[in-house]
C-alpha cells in the first residue's frame, strides 16, 4: 500500500509538472474519466486521487470497488454494475453482480445478423458439415449449415431484475454466492483476489471495456502464454448504438486462442485451460476451475462471452433431466474430482440449464 | 550563488540560551501530558478528544479567517446515505442507497421517525436526492421510478411532478428557493441540465445541456439556491461546480484541481444564506469545502472532514443547512449522518 502511494504521490508530482503522458493528439477516449494516454492536465487525475497539501496523497480510503461504484451506482455513470443495466433500464452485457437482466429462459435459435433487413436475417454464419465456415449472407437459409455463430443473445430489461446465481466474486461485495474472491492460481503458488481492478484498467486502455491486457496480480506474467497481454479491440471513436453495443471487441472469427488476439484469449489469461483443448485438463489452473465442459474456442468457435457473463448472471440450473451420464445439474462435481460448489451453480452462463447450446445449433 | 555568506548566517546553529532551552523543555513536557491526556481520554470514552463532553473548542482551529463549526455528532442507521435535507422544523431526511433503500426520517434531535418508500420493494425504488419544500412537503428523486416524488411529512404518498419534457426524465438533485420553485437537476442520459418548475408544474427555466464546456453538465448531483435566486450547481463530471444568476446567465466556476480550494469530485452542494457560505462535498477528498460567496468571486475558507476537527468522512455525497446553524453531511461509506454546528 505504501509503495502504491509513493507510486501515486510521484505520478502526480511529475504531473504537477506536467511532463509525463503528455501525448497530445493522440489522446484516447475510454469512455467517462478513463482516458488512455491522455494529454495530461493534473485536473484529470484529480476525480480519483486526491493530494491536498494536509495530508499524503489519499486515493482510496474505501476500497477500490467503493471508488468504482461510487459513480457506477447512477449518479455519475449510465452503467450499473451491480444492479446489471444502465440507467436508461437497458440490460448490461456483462450481467451484474447483485443483479442480473438476462433473459435466461430464451432458448430459441438466435437468428440475427446485424445488418440485414427485418426478415431476411442470415441463420448462417457458422460451419457447414465438412466444418468450413459459411460467410453470412442476408435471406440466406440453408438448412444444411447447422450452426449460427453471430448469436445476439436477447437481453432483457423489460421484467424485472433477479439475483444473480453466479459470478465472479469481487471483493467487498455484500453477498457471498458459495465461491470465494481468493482462489489459488498456479496451482496452488500465488493467490488472485478479484477486484474491478483485477480486469479494468480505471486508466484507459484504448481496448474493449478498458480490460486490462494483463489482468492484475499475475504473479508469474512470465510463464504465460501470452506474454505481451491481450488486448481485445474496441471500436474507434468508442461509441456504441444498439446496432454495435453487443458486437464489438471480440469478433468472433478472429483465430483468437492461437494468437493472443480477442477475448477469448483474454480471459484465458487466467482460465488457462482453455489454451489447449487437448491439455491436461485434471490441471488445476489459475482460477481454481476444475474441468468439466470445454467448447472449442479456436478459429471459428464462439468466445467465452457468448456463453458466459463476465460478472454475474441470473441464470438458472434446474437439475439434470437427461439421460443418465447426461445430467447437468449444479450439484454434479468436478470430473478431476473438485466438490461441486452449490447445488445451484450456473457457472455464469447466459441460458439456463444448458440451453445456450440451442442458440446456436438448431436441432 | 554571489551572496556573502556573512550576510546569510543561516548555516549556524541558532545559539540558544540556557533559559531558552529551559523554556523548550517545558513546552515539551506540556506537549507529552496534553497528548498522555487525550490518549488517557481516548481510552476512557472511546472518542476522540473533541466528542468528549464538557471539552469543547480546543487548539488552533478556533482561530481561522472564518470560525468553523464544530463537529457535534452522528446519526445512525442509514444505509449509505446518498442525500439529505432539513425540514423548516429541523427535521432530517436521509436517502438511503442500500440496504432498504428508504428515505429515513428524524426529528430535529436525531430521533427516528416514520420513514418513506418511495416504491413497492427495495428492487423496484433507488432513492437518490431529498428536498423539502417550504410547506413542508418531501420531494424524493427515484433511480427506478424516473420521477420526483412528493410526500407529506408523514410519509403519505402525495402525486409526483410532472415531468419536464414529454419523453419523461432521470431527475437527480433537488432543492427549492422560499417562492416553493424546484431546483432539479436532469441525469437522463445525454441530455444533462438543470431545470426550475414552480408550484404548478410549469418549466420555468432550463440550463445547459451535457458536455463540458463551461454552462455544460457531466453528472450534476447537486444544486442549491441562495437568497437572491442565484444558483450552484455541482457538476460531478466535470469536477467542478457552476454558479449562475436568477435567469441563468453564468457568474463563476470552481474547478477541479490539485490545490487547496479546489474540487475532484464535487456531489451534494448547499448554501447558508445568513454567513454567506457555499458547502462543497467532494467525494473523493472525504470532506466538504466551505466557501464565503459574500463577493462577486467565491473565496475558499475552510474544510469540513478530514483534518478538520478530527472527524473524518469516507466518499461522503449530500449536503444540508438547517435553519439552526447546523450542517449535515450524507457520509455514504461510514453509513451515518454527521452534524456540525455554528
Ligand atoms: C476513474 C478513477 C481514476 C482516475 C481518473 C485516475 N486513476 Fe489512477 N488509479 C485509480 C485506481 C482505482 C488505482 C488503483 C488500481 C490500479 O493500480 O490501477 C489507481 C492507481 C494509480 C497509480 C498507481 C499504479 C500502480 O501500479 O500502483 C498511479 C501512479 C496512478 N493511478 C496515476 C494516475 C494519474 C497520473 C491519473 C491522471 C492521468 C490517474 N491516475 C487517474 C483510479 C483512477
Ligand atoms: C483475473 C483472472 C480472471 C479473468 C481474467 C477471468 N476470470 Fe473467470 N474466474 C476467475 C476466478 C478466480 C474465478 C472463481 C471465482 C469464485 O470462486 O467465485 C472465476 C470463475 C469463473 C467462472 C465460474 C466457474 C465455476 O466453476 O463456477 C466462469 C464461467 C468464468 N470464470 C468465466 C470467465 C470468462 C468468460 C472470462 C472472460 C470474460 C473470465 N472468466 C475471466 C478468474 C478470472
Ligand atoms: C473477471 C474480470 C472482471 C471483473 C472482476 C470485473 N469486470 Fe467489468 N467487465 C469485464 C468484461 C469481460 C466486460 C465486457 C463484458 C461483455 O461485453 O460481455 C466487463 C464490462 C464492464 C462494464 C461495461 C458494461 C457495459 O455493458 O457497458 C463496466 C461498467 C464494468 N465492467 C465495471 C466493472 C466493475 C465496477 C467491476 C467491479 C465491481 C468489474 N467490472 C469487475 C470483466 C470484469
Ligand atoms: C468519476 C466517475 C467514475 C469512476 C470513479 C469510475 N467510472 Fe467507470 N465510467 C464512468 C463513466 C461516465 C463511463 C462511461 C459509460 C457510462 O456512462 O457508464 C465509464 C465507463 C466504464 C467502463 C466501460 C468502458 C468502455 O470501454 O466502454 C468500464 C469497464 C468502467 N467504467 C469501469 C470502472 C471501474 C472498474 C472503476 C473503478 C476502478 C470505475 N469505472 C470508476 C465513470 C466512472
Ligand atoms: C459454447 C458455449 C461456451 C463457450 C464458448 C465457453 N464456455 Fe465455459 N462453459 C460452458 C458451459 C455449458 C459450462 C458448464 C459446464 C458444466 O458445468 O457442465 C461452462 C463452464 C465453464 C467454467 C466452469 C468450470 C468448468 O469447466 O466447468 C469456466 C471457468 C468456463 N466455462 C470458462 C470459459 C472460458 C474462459 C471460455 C473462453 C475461453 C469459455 N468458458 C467458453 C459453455 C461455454
Ligand atoms: C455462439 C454459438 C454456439 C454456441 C452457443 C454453441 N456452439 Fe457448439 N459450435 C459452434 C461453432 C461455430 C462450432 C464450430 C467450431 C469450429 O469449427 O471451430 C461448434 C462446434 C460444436 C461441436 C463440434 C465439435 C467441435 O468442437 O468442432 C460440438 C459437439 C458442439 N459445438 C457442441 C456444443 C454444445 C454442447 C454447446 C452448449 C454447451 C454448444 N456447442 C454451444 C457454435 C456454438
Amino acid at each position: 500500500m505504501k509503495t502504491k502511494l509513493v507510486a501515486i504521490g510521484a505520478g502526480l508530482a511529475l504531473l504537477a509538472i506536467g511532463t509525463v503522458w503528455s501525448n497530445g493528439d493522440s489522446a484516447r477516449a475510454d469512455n467517462g474519466p478513463h482516458i488512455a494516454n491522455q494529454s495530461v492536465t493534473t485536473d484529470a487525475c484529480a476525480g480519483c486521487h486526491r493530494a491536498h497539501t494536509a495530508q499524503a496523497p489519499d486515493l482510496l480510503k474505501a476500497s477500490e470497488t467503493t471508488l468504482c461504484f461510487t459513480c457506477h451506482d447512477g449518479t455519475a455513470a449510465t452503467t450499473m454494475p451491480d444492479s446489471g443495466k444502465t440507467t436508461g433500464n437497458a440490460a448490461l452485457r456483462a450481467g451484474g453482480f447483485n443483479l442480473a437482466y438476462i433473459n435466461t429462459a430464451d432458448q430459441t435459435w438466435s437468428r440475427h445478423v446485424s445488418g440485414c433487413a427485418a426478415g431476411t436475417d442470415s441463420h448462417e454464419y457458422g460451419v457447414g458439415a465438412s466444418n468450413v465456415p459459411v460467410t453470412p449472407a442476408c435471406g440466406n437459409n440453408d438448412a444444411a449449415t447447422k450452426l449460427l455463430l453471430d448469436s445476439v443473445l436477447a437481453l432483457d430489461a423489460t421484467g424485472a431484475g433477479q439475483a444473480v446465481t453466479s459470478r465472479h466474486e469481487v471483493q467487498t461485495l455484500t453477498q457471498n454466492l458459495g465461491g470465494s474472491p481468493t482462489k489459488a492460481i498456479y496451482g496452488g503458488t500465488g493467490t488472485l483476489a478479484l477486484k474491478c481492478t483485477t480486469c479494468h484498467d480505471p486508466h484507459g486502455t484504448g481496448g474493449y471495456r478498458i480490460l486490462r491486457p494483463t489482468p492484475l496480480g499475475d504473479a508469474a506474467a512470465g510463464t504465460d502464454k501470452f506474454t505481451a497481454g491481450v488486448l481485445v479491440t474496441d471500436e474507434t471513436p468508442k461509441s456504441y448504438g444498439t446496432t454495435n453495443y453487443f458486437d464489438v471487441g471480440y469478433v468472433p472469427s478472429t483465430p483468437n486462442m492461437t494468437t493472443g488476439t480477442g477475448i477469448s484469449a483474454w480471459c484465458a489469461q487466467c482460465h488457462q485451460k482453455y489454451l489447449s483443448n487437448t491439455g491436461a485438463w485434471g490441471d488445476l489452473t489459475k482460477s481454481g476451475d476444475g474441468v468439466n465442459y470445454m467448447h472449442a474456442t479456436t478459429s471459428y468457435a464462439p468466445s467465452c462471452i457468448k456463453c458466459h457473463a463476465a460478472h454475474g448472471t441470473d441464470a438458472v440450473i434446474s437439475g439434470g433431466s437427461g439421460p443418465a451420464g447426461l445430467n447437468y445439474a449444479g450439484t454434479l462435481d468436478y470430473p478431476n474430482g473438485d466438490a461441486h460448489r452449490d447445488a445451484n451453480n450456473t457457472r455464469l452462463l447466459k441460458v439456463d440449464n444448458r440451453g445456450i447450446c440451442q442458440k446456436c445449433h438448431k436441432r | 550563488m554571489t551572496s556573502n555568506a556573512q550576510d546569510y548566517p543561516r548555516h549556524q546553529p541558532p545559539h540558544l540560551g540556557r533559559w531558552l532551552k529551559g523554556a523548550v523543555a517545558l513546552l515539551l513536557l506540556f506537549a507529552l501530558a496534553w497528548v498522555a491526556f487525550v490518549a488517557l481520554q481516548y481510552q476512557q470514552t472511546g472518542k476522540p478528544i473533541s466528542e468528549v463532553a464538557g471539552i469543547k473548542n480546543i487548539g488552533p482551529l478556533a482561530k481561522l479567517v472564518q470560525e468553523p463549526p464544530r463537529f457535534t455528532g452522528s446519526v445512525w442507521e442509514v444505509a449509505r446515505p446518498l442525500g439529505v435535507a432539513a425540514a423548516p422544523d429541523g427535521s432530517i431526511y436521509v436517502t438511503e442507497s442500500a440496504g432498504d433503500r428508504m428515505v429515513k426520517s428524524f426529528d430535529a434531535n436525531g430521533q427516528a421517525k416514520a420513514s418513506i418508500v418511495t416504491g413497492e420493494s427495495a428492487l423496484s425504488r433507488s432513492p437518490l436526492y431529498v428536498a423539502v419544500s417550504p410547506s413542508g412537503k418531501v420531494y424524493v428523486s427515484d433511480l427506478e421510478r424516473h420521477a420526483v416524488l412528493i410526500f407529506a411529512p408523514d410519509g403519505q404518498a402525495a402525486g409526483q411532478v410532472a415531468p419536464p419534457s414529454s419523453e419523461g426524465w432521470t431527475p437527480g438533485a433537488l432543492a427549492f428557493d422560499a417562492a416553493g420553485n424546484l431546483y432539479a437537476t436532469d441525469l437522463t442520459p445525454g441530455q444533462h441540465r438543470v431545470v426550475v418548475i414552480d408550484p404548478d408544474g410549469t418549466l420555468l427555466l432550463q440550463i445547459g445541456q451535457e458536455g463540458s464546456a463551461p454552462g455544460q453538465f457531466e453528472f450534476p448531483n447537486g444544486v442549491a439556491v441562495d437568497a437572491q435566486g442565484n444558483i450552484y450547481v455541482s457538476d460531478s463530471g466535470n469536477g467542478r461546480v457552476q454558479a449562475f444568476d436568477k435567469s441563468g446567465h453564468p457568474l463563476f466556476m470552481i474547478g477541479r484541481g490539485t490545490s487547496k480550494g479546489d474540487l475532484g469530485m464535487p456531489r451534494g452542494i448547499a448554501v447558508d444564506n445568513g454567513r454567506k457560505l457555499l458547502y462543497v462535498v467532494d467525494a473523493t477528498a472525504h470532506a466538504v469545502n466551505v466557501y464565503d460567496i459574500s463577493n462577486a468571486a467565491p473565496k475558499y475558507s475552510f474544510r469540513l472532514g478530514d483534518d478538520m476537527g478530527g472527524e473524518s468522512l469516507s466518499y461522503p455525497n449530500g449536503v444540508a443547512v438547517d435553519g439552526n446553524g447546523r450542517i449535515l453531511v450524507a457520509d455514504k461509506e461510514n453509513k451515518r449522518i454527521a452534524i456540525w454546528t455554528n
